[in-house]
């Protein structure tokens, strides 16, 4: 495992991008793409990560609490998932 | 990036907003080699076995659900039916107590249920069959995760009417005996035409002789996600089927990445993925309001049965894009105390135990969970088998019955067995009796179409 999809949904609000990203750094992980979009009302970051320096549960939970501090719910999901979704 | 925005939200929503799950994975562990000199050692073998192959399941299955940030709701184990384990000199206490030691082993597993303790008994039925048959309603009464199947026909073999009708008096003394909880006992023992050896649905499954050492099978999601699908079509029934064909192929991508990556970090084979789309007590996780979203006013009206059709073949389309191995059952399960939809409309006498027999054909499997009256004959209730299994044999599939005579109910009562299980109302059976049909037991021979060498 290398990468990981890291999906934060919630309410817009000032320090979201620097607030995830910075625990993302912490944790060891760099991020190699990062885009936002919305879900119906909500605020949506979407953030590619390469793990090579990091473990899963490190990211995991540095990212979820990080989240919880900005209101946000934040998924954080290995990437082969969404090759299985959505390639045929 | 890699994935656009709009798959990874497609995903989010399929996951946090229309509760797609992986609905059980099952570890499948051949226990043919545990065959011991009595029951007490082969007992203890089996133990030893499951404890050797299934110890790090449960931690496998939590660990990828958590990497892949996929829900699991259920982690099973299937078994080797157990008559064939029972040795040269089978005794009831023998199979009492391999049923224990698989019920402990569950426990100790972490598992919520394990299957297997049933007999292949089809085409006859051998010492040790007839001694595991006669042991079910206690081996049931004792314990509360272990599930039994018994193979009672198949399209090659035909019926076995004696079997049907040994079982039929197994479902009742199962029901006396675990009165107390409404005979709840019952919904841990379905009897089985055409019974697949890969099947990771309980009470069903079983590991089969034909598979090897230990197996992972993975059940996918349940209806919800296809709910959402066809909510969001608005046109004719080919676009319908295209949108139910695109959720079942992401849903069963999902279950064969589970499977497979479970398997691998166990050192085990990765079975199959059974597409059956299988309801939960969850309001919306319902075949029923699936039906009625595709635009049936109220499931089990006409038109319900080619509805479930188009639904069931649209999903094996879907799914067999999406896997190789498609195996186990692969249909629409409707187990009615299970799916609060279909339990609504049973009560509202909307559905049938006609209409459900009918819809036998276009899917899997059978009368399952259905609350029948406490009073039920016996002869009914093999009528209800052997009816069962003739579709089962002329139409090639998997058929099964898992009813429940709930004792001391009658018609309109209603029945609430917790959790997993559900809740329902009791339905009227008709009365006359198949006895004299029954009682002259032998073979309905194999079908004709079954002849194809």
């Amino acid at each position: 495992m290398t990468r990981v999809v890291i999906t934060a949904v919630g309410t817009d609000r000032i320090g979201i991008v620097a607030g995830i990203s910075n625990a993302i750094a912490r944790a060891g992980a760099n991020i190699e793409d990062l885009t936002s979009s919305r879900l119906e009302d909500k605020f949506v970051m979407l953030i590619v990560c390469d793990l090579r320096k990091s473990s899963f549960e490190e990211l995991r939970r540095a990212v979820t609490a990080a989240g919880e501090k900005l209101g946000m719910s934040v998924v954080v999901q290995r990437e082969e998932i969404f090759r299985a979704m959505h390639r045929v | 990036m890699k994935f656009t925005a709009e798959e990874i939200l497609e995903t989010f929503r399929m996951l946090h907003v229309e509760s797609l799950d992986v609905r059980s994975v099952t570890l499948g562990i051949s226990l043919l080699d545990c065959v011991g000199e009595d029951g007490r050692s082969t007992a203890s073998r089996v133990a030893g076995k499951i404890r050797e192959v299934a110890s790090g399941f449960v931690g496998a299955v939590n660990a990828v659900s958590s990497e892949l940030g996929v829900p699991i709701t259920h982690r099973r184990i299937a078994v080797t039916p157990v008559s064939l384990i029972l040795g040269s000199s089978p005794r009831r206490s023998d199979a009492l107590a391999i049923a224990l030691a698989l019920e402990r082993s569950a426990r100790d597993a972490g598992v919520d249920l394990i299957g297997g303790f049933g007999a292949l008994v089809e085409k006859g039925i051998t010492r040790a069959d007839s001694v595991l048959m006669d042991t079910i309603p206690q081996a049931l009464c004792r314990t509360s995760r272990l599930c039994s199947a018994v193979n009672v026909a198949s399209t090659r073999a035909g019926i076995n009417l004696n079997a049907v009708n040994v079982m039929a008096s197994k479902v009742k003394e199962t029901a006396e005996l675990t009165k107390k909880e409404n005979g709840a006992g019952c919904a841990r023992l379905s009897v089985f035409c055409n019974a697949p050896g890969d099947n990771p649905f309980m009470a069903g499954a079983f590991h089969g002789v034909e598979e090897g050492e230990a197996t992972v099978n993975v059940a996918i999601s349940g209806p919800s996600v296809i709910r959402a699908a066809v909510e969001a079509c608005g046109g004719s029934v080919d676009e319908l089927s295209d949108a139910i064909k695109r959720a079942a192929f992401k849903m069963t991508r999902v279950g064969e990445l589970v499977g497979r990556e479970v398997a691998r970090r166990m050192g085990v084979g990765f079975g199959i993925v059974d597409t059956s789309i299988a309801p939960t007590t969850a309001p919306g996780d319902s075949i029923a309001e699936v039906v009625e979203k595709m635009g049936v006013e109220r499931c089990g009206a006409p038109g319900t049965t080619a509805a479930v059709a188009m639904l069931v073949d649209s999903v094996k389309k879907g799914g067999m894009m999406a896997c190789t191995r498609v195996g186990g059952l692969s249909g629409a399960l409707i187990p009615v105390t299970e799916d609060g939809g279909m339990s609504r409309r049973v009560a509202e006498g909307c559905m049938t135990l006609e209409k459900l027999e009918a819809l036998t054909s276009v899917c899997s499997v059978g009368l399952d969970m259905i609350c029948i009256p406490g009073d039920t004959d016996v002869w009914t209730i093999a009528g209800m088998i052997a009816d069962q299994a003739a579709i089962g044999i002329i139409n090639d599939k998997t058929t099964s019955v898992r009813v429940i005579p709930v004792p001391g109910k009658k018609p309109g009562d209603t029945v609430d067995f917790g959790g997993l299980f559900g809740k329902g109302v009791v339905v009227e059976v008709p009365r006359w009796s198949p006895a004299g049909f029954l009682r002259r037991g032998g073979q309905i021979s194999r079908a004709a179409r079954s002849a194809r060498n």
